[in-house]
């Protein structure tokens, strides 16, 4: 038998090992290709959908190109750790390290070369099924043509072959630096009785709890950076290791002294001694979907919040703003019959003064800011007509406190991105050509009570006590004085086409219809983002696959063994359901954890409710879905591939 | 009283007509409470079949089986793993002992999976260690202690629950000669003190010596019976005789062979 022959048969007679490593590897080309398909194609090239659409699916190609990095080395190295036996006799055999090195070369190019070939051909046949979709998701006015351009398949070959080939090279010389001993009883060596410390538990729960507590008291806004968020995440994957390492096993290990009888004495003591062993692979499996969930939930949160976006803009169907300086065509009286008129429904129409006025910014972002200044019966009022007229709106206003002379609030009305710059913060106040007045800025409320675009004044309000309101007022020139007013409509779709263009925006806004475009894009992003989430379950589902295999020798061994001492299918059965069930669904419940704290975060930088949390639990029922199927197979395929019950082999 | 009891064995591997492996052909077997039997035989002359299938772990093509009154052909799935914890003890060649548990554990192991009360347990796992001189050792793993050590608890494991018969497949073939030795004296306390029926199935002459009862096989056939009368030293010698004559005999029934 040739070297090359020996190399082709290994691969071919391991084949259950290569097909997962094989099948991730393909689903990673594929996955790469159809993205480059889609955004090198001419006609999308040339503009048949938005341009941003198509720097969706190439950013989503290289996140996949990123991941798939990882994932090759990490399924490899699992690979070839199963195989350490085999290596190891080989050697004893006489293999030269630097043959057995060339030999897991060849065996990887072999392997890859096959995973890259799968994954071209599926990529191709999905690509149109992916144009199709997009296409739909995007309301194109036609088909997007189908296309496989050069520079897709060219940079989908070049990034894979340069992944494949780093990665066999990088994996020979780790077996040709092993020696043979380290090889047959690396396994064994390994197998000392776990002794957890629970310093290190609690350590562990800490840093949990440290991360948690970041995210979700201080959040991102206030760590204010990419560093900060990168801190919250190396706590929580260090603490979730540290819980499975540490907390889980010393668990285990109390539980151990506790249980003596029935198939919880197995059950315990291998699930304490394997724990350690599978920690590594639970801990990148919970960091990931932790991942996958908190993206896909927020993505598709941030569509519902889209949609509530109009009421969120536009809390008044029509609102004006006007001065003497600045008169309108109609006056209100005419709008409210013009609303009335295209059949809106008008429900309440409610005026206030407000005045222009500049705020000296906080020393951290220094210069003036101009603020509307309205005293705080108007904007209650505002607020309060606001409060009844939309349900799931009105309670995350504030009430506004009672404010002391000298005193104001600010209103940022910028509810997704809104940093704290007032903390009762003493500051100076000028309303039109008059003097500057010292004032203290209590605190502030990120929520909008006037029309987005009222841009006559200001999207900032400043909120002062109505006695000091009405001596600003006195103080100010006229032309710093305005007028506002707001009409409440049943229907904001039909007040929306009331006016035409008779009204100037400036000093007008009517309320708008959702920007169609821009929920087409979030609809393909959604997608490219399945795509991805779909390719990173498939990841979860394989390292749990490859840790299964690494116990597979042992299992039959131990399982036969045990056959013969008299323990029934149906024990058996209950020992693999209780560990598969720890090994599929506890770092489930780890990442909906890590979720949960995410989630939190994200709504902070959001202030507004959406429907993030509908949407985060419908993401984890999906992904709770796919761990059950994953767990379903795994759990009643393993014992057939045991093969128990050959009773003439004992090894 | 038998304890087994064995009747026309037979037992054909393969299913296609020109491969079939007539691995017994018509075995019979009879065990009394408290002996000792070995069973000896040539490689591939069917002796793990033989026990595969007194353990029940494989189906005989032909024949009746008997042990402890209950015929083991009748039952099926869980009633035969139940009638093996609770009736069968096994000793193998290489151990079998489960990594994950202590030494005490894996010997309260058939006791704990029939549920029994711990503290019964604990007493029970305690006497028969220190029986094997195990008390030193009962926390430790199995890779943290010797084979011969290994093999003791395997031995303490399989009659840890009394069972009616204890079956041992080569238990000294991994063992260097005083472990075995250690072992085989072990058996023969066993065996003295009355309670408890062995079988053991081994190459060693001096392992068989220990027994009172050798049944020899070849091709799947009971082909000689020895009996022990006086010591173990003479024992021995018949042992060696008989294997002898077996080999010669070997060579007769196939002539042709080189
Ligand atoms: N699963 C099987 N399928 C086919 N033939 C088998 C099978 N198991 C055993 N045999 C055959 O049955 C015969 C008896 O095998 P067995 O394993 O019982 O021998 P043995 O006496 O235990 O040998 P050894 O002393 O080498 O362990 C042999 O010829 C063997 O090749
Ligand atoms: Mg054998």
């Amino acid at each position: 038998m040739t070297f090359g022959q020996l190399v082709r048969k290994n691969v071919i007679r391991q084949k259950r090992l290569y097909l997962g490593y094989v099948a991730s590897c393909s689903v990673s080309v594929m996955t790469l290709f159809l993205f480059m398909n889609v955004a090198y194609n001419p006609a999308v090239v040339h503009g048949f959908m938005p341009s941003a659409a198509r720097v969706i699916m190439l950013a989503s190609g290289w996140i996949v190109g990123l991941f798939s990095v990882f994932f090759i080395f990490y399924f490899h190295a699992a690979m070839l750790r199963l195989r350490g036996q085999e290596f190891g006799v080989l050697q004893v055999l006489g293999t030269t390290p630097k043959q057995l090195g060339r030999m897991v070369m060849l065996e990887s190019v072999l392997a890859d070369g096959v995973a890259l070939g799968c994954g071209l051909l599926l990529g191709l046949l999905f690509t149109k099924l992916f144009l199709l979709i997009l296409g739909d998701l995007m309301a194109l006015p036609s088909e997007i043509p189908f296309a496989a351009p050069a520079r897709s398949w060219l940079l989908t070959c070049v990034v894979f072959i340069l992944i494949f080939a780093f990665e066999a090279y990088l994996m020979a010389s780790r077996i040709r630096r092993r020696g043979p001993k380290e090889l047959i009883v690396g396994k064994r060596s390994r197998q000392k009785p776990p002794r957890p410390s629970i310093l290190l538990s609690l350590l562990g729960i800490l840093l949990l709890a440290l991360g948690y507590y970041l995210a979700i008291a201080r959040s991102i806004q206030t760590l204010a950076s990419l560093i900060g968020l990168l801190v919250i995440i190396a706590l929580v994957i260090a603490g979730t290791y540290l819980v499975y390492t540490q907390g889980l096993v010393w668990l285990l290990m109390y539980l151990r002294r506790r249980v003596q009888s029935g198939v919880s004495v197995l059950i315990v003591s291998r699930l304490a001694h394997r724990m350690k062993d599978h920690a590594r692979a639970l801990t990148v499996i919970s960091t990931l979907s932790a991942v996958v969930m908190t993206a896909s939930a927020s993505q598709l949160g941030l569509l519902s919040v889209l949609k509530q976006g109009e009421a969120i803009r536009e809390p008044f169907a029509v609102m004006t703003w006007t001065n003497s300086a600045h008169p309108l065509a109609l006056a209100p009286r005419q709008i409210t019959q013009k609303l009335q008129a295209a059949g809106a429904g008008v429900t309440m129409q409610l005026t206030g003064t407000a005045l222009e006025g500049s705020l000296q910014q906080p020393s951290a972002a220094k210069g003036t800011r101009s603020v509307t200044v309205v005293s705080a019966s108007t904007f209650e009022d505002f607020v309060d007509a606001i409060r009844s007229h939309g349900a799931d709106r009105g309670a995350s206003y504030p009430n506004v406190p009672h404010l002391k002379p000298g005193h104001a609030l600010y209103v940022a009305s910028f509810p997704l991105m809104t940093p704290t710059q007032f903390h009762s913060t003493p500051t100076t106040l000028r309303v039109g050509t008059a003097d500057e007045e010292p004032l203290v800025v209590d605190g502030q409320i990120n929520e909008r009570t006037f029309n987005f675009g009222t841009t006559a004044v200001s999207d900032y309000v400043l909120i002062v006590s109505d006695p000091d309101f009405h001596q600003l007022a006195a103080k100010a020139p006229k032309d710093s004085v305005w007028a506002v007013h707001g009409w409440m409509a049943s229907d904001r779709a039909r007040a929306s086409s009331a006016f035409g263009t008779q009204l100037p925006s400036s000093q007008v806004s009517v309320v708008e219809p959702t920007d169609v475009s821009t929920l087409r894009l979030f609809s393909t992003m959604i997608f490219a983002g399945m795509f991805i989430s779909l390719m990173m379950l498939l990841a979860c589902g394989n390292t749990i696959y490859f840790r299964l295999l690494n116990n597979q020798a042992e299992d039959r061994v131990q399982f036969r063994a045990l056959r013969r001492t008299g323990i029934t299918h149906r024990e058996l059965g209950r020992v693999l359901t209780v560990e598969f069930s720890v090994l599929f669904f506890l770092p489930f419940l780890l990442a909906v954890l890590h979720t949960i704290a995410a989630v939190i975060d994200y709504r902070h930088v959001l202030m507004v409710p959406g429907r993030l949390w509908p949407m985060c639990l419908a993401v984890m029922l999906v992904y709770f879905g796919f761990m059950i199927i994953y767990f379903v197979i795994a759990r009643f395929t393993y014992p057939r591939q045991l093969r128990i019950d050959q009773p003439n082999r004992t090894r | 009283m038998a304890v087994l009891t064995a009747n026309g064995l037979v037992k054909i591997y393969g299913s296609e007509p020109g491969a079939l492996v007539h691995a017994l052909n018509g075995i019979d077997l009879a065990i009394e409470l408290g002996e000792f039997v070995a069973i000896m035989g040539p490689s591939g002359s069917g002796k793990t079949t033989l026990l595969n299938i007194l353990a029940g772990l494989d189906k005989p093509s032909g024949g009746q089986l008997v042990i402890d009154g209950e015929p083991v052909q009748a039952l099926s799935g869980d009633a035969l793993a139940l009638f093996r914890r609770r009736k069968l003890g096994f000793v193998f060649q290489d151990f079998n002992l489960l990594d994950t548990l202590t030494l005490a554990e894996n010997v309260a192991l058939p006791l704990a999976l029939d549920r029994r009360p711990a503290r019964e347990v604990r007493k029970l796992v305690e006497g028969v260690m220190a029986r094997f001189g195990l008390e030193e050792s009962q926390g430790r793993y199995p890779y943290e202690v010797s084979g011969g050590q290994q093999q003791r608890t395997a031995v303490a494991r399989a009659i840890v629950h009394q069972p009616a018969l204890v079956l041992a497949d080569e238990p000294t073939g991994n063992l260097d000669s005083a472990s075995a030795r250690t072992l085989l004296e072990t058996f023969a306390t066993l065996h003295a003190e009355g309670s408890t029926t062995i079988l053991m199935v081994t190459h060693d002459p001096i392992a068989a010596s220990y027994s009172d009862r050798i049944v020899f096989i070849q091709d799947g056939k009971v082909y000689s019976r020895l009996e022990r009368e006086g010591t173990r030293e003479a024992f021995f010698q018949e042992i060696l005789h008989t294997l002898s004559i077996l080999e010669v005999s070997g060579v007769d029934i196939r002539p042709t062979r080189p």
